[in-house]
């Protein structure tokens, strides 16, 4: 398997703002000009659903106004168990600067993934954007 | 104006917070906005601890709403640790102050401080609200100097009376309307720059 195509099995499944213009799915439409906006307040989710659970190498975000972000995951399987009342496990937290680029964030995952959870916890103003995301 | 439209395409969320000497009206304030009049507290409760308040507010000729988070913080010298603290995080801010009593309206530079070291970045939406206005005879500062000194700080003033119910709508629609023109800005920006 070719590690640097996207998947293309990943879906959005949460977002903690809604305004309808700027749906989640803009993240992953591969369109750079299409983007999802939050509404106010932090922090903020997205999470991503992979069917079939998959092993990303990295996740590659473009981003406006993000401050600070964290990613976290949730093994293949956690949400059936049913004993975590959160079983995402963190991975890594960053901090960007003012001018966001795109940001290729390594994860260093050892077992498949069913959802990844993108949190944004500060931002540079009120409201911030994500272009895209696309998990390597 | 009151409840959104249940298909509400855009819905906003901010924080807001109260700021104030102790006795100004605050929480009557707070109170009757949300109640939508219903409760007015006849009598001071003191303030010790922030109270939060929540109320959607829809925006006329739009599909938008506006998720008020009122964070209604005590006005007393001991607690401005904890007031300070509370009011992290919000973007913007009613300056209150009793109409009927020259000491708080004088006491509002202190607060317009405390409202300035909530963030550097963006300005912050911010009102100067005069309370207690239906108390007419006990009138002590007048409306004239209170809209020249809002005037000079670059706010907007409402005069309102929580008792009378007077006018306390508009300075939450206010704030409502300033926070859905900011998201507006905000997103212009953003197609602005994905355009180019």
């Amino acid at each position: 398997m070719n590690r640097a195509q996207p998947l293309a099995s990943a879906r959005v499944v949460f977002a903690s703002s809604q305004d309808d213009r700027f749906p989640p799915a803009n993240t992953l439409d591969g369109n750079p000009r299409t983007f999802w906006s939050s509404t106010g307040l932090y922090p903020q989710d997205l999470i991503f659903e992979l069917d079939p659970p998959a092993t990303p190498a990295k996740l590659v975000v473009h981003t406006a106004k993000v401050k600070a972000l964290s990613v976290a995951a949730c093994p293949a399987g956690a949400l059936d168990a049913g004993g975590d009342l959160d079983p995402f496990d963190t991975l890594v937290a960053i901090d960007l600067p003012e001018n966001n680029t795109a940001t290729a964030i390594p994860l260093k995952l050892s077992r498949p993934v069913s959802h990844v959870r993108f949190t944004v916890s500060e931002g540079y103003s009120d409201y911030c954007a994500v272009f895209s995301v696309v998990l390597e | 104006m009151t409840t959104p439209a249940p298909s509400s395409r855009l819905c906003l969320r901010t924080k807001m917070v109260l700021l104030g000497d102790s006795g100004t009206g605050k929480s009557a304030l707070a109170q009757v906005f949300h109640s939508e009049g219903a409760s007015f507290p006849k009598v001071h409760m003191l303030n010790t601890t922030p109270e939060l308040l929540v109320k959607t507010v829809a925006i006329p000729d739009t599909d938008a709403s506006v998720e008020l988070f009122v964070t209604d913080l005590p006005g007393l010298e001991p607690f401005l640790d904890v007031t300070k603290r509370h009011a992290h995080g919000a973007s913007a801010f009613l300056l209150v102050f009793d109409s009927t009593n020259k000491d708080s309206f004088s006491g509002i530079g202190k607060w317009l401080k405390v409202a300035k070291t909530l963030r550097e970045s963006e300005p912050l939406i911010g009102c100067l609200v005069a309370t207690k206005c239906d108390l007419t005879k006990r009138r002590a500062v007048p409306a004239q100097q209170a809209q020249d000194v809002a005037r000079s700080l670059d706010l907007e003033y409402f005069e309102c009376s929580a008792a009378t119910n007077f006018e306390v709508d508009s300075i939450f629609y206010y704030i409502a309307n300033a926070t859905y023109e900011a998201y507006e800005e905000h997103i212009k920006g953003l197609v602005g720059d994905s355009a180019s």
